[in-house]
């Protein structure tokens, strides 16, 4: 269960970087598009998350 | 841990791995991601991200740079141990690595630890609150009439200091 933690933790830090650019109106200066930001990376981190639950 | 057969076990580690090795892809992504957001940031300064960047000390100041190196250190941390969890998986049950404990302590719970401790220090609560954004408005008046600056910037800091 230790090895799930960096998961959720990681998911909160990509949440943060949306959440920062939209707070600071330059969603124009973001590499991915800020609509897809979460859901690129927190797509990306879950199905980290559930294989390594599921090996583990 | 994986329960029965020797083969069972052995494809859980390869799930394992592959699952970390995917976490490391997207998290490498995300720090280029960012870096490359922190420098078009820095060189198109705007009104918001430039609002209360007056305090000098890292632990008062609430700048959006503040979040940020609060996602790099973070994010740093998260990448090492996940790299050494990737290495110690990829051993096998009689590596090296699983098979002293002290790595797992020092590259995994210390790690983790860090990362706790610069998260709530450096708390994106402190510039994407919304109550903090609307205090910012105030500052941003008193800025701009240059009255009660100092007493506005002190309510502030004691402001951040709250959960």
């Amino acid at each position: 269960m230790i090895l799930l933690a960096p998961p959720l933790y990681a998911a909160s830090i990509y949440m943060t970087l949306g959440r920062l650019i939209v707070h600071l109106d330059v969603e124009n200066l973001s590499m991915v598009p800020v609509k897809w930001l979460t859901a690129i990376f927190v797509t990306g981190d879950v199905i980290a998350f559930m294989m390594q639950a599921a090996g583990k | 841990m994986a329960s029965g057969t020797l083969s069972a076990m052995t494809t859980g580690e390869r799930i394992t791995i592959v699952g970390l090795a995917i976490q490391l892809v997207f998290f490498s992504v995300f720090i280029v991601t960012s870096t490359i957001f922190h420098y078009r940031m820095r060189k198109t300064p705007n009104e918001k991200s430039l609002t209360s960047s007056r305090s000098t000390s890292i632990l008062t100041s609430t700048t959006w740079e503040t979040v940020m190196i609060g996602l790099y250190i973070s994010s740093i941390l998260i990448l090492i141990r996940s790299i050494f969890r990737l290495i110690e998986y990829a051993q096998g049950n009689d590596g090296y690595l699983i098979s002293h404990e002290v790595f797992m302590y020092v590259f995994d719970s210390m790690l983790m630890f860090f990362t706790m401790v610069a998260m709530s220090i450096l708390h994106p609560s402190k510039v994407l609150s919304p109550s903090n954004t609307r205090y910012q408005h105030t500052s941003t008046i008193s800025h701009s009439s240059n009255a009660g600056l100092f007493q506005m910037e002190e309510a502030q800091g004691k402001f951040d200091s709250r959960p």
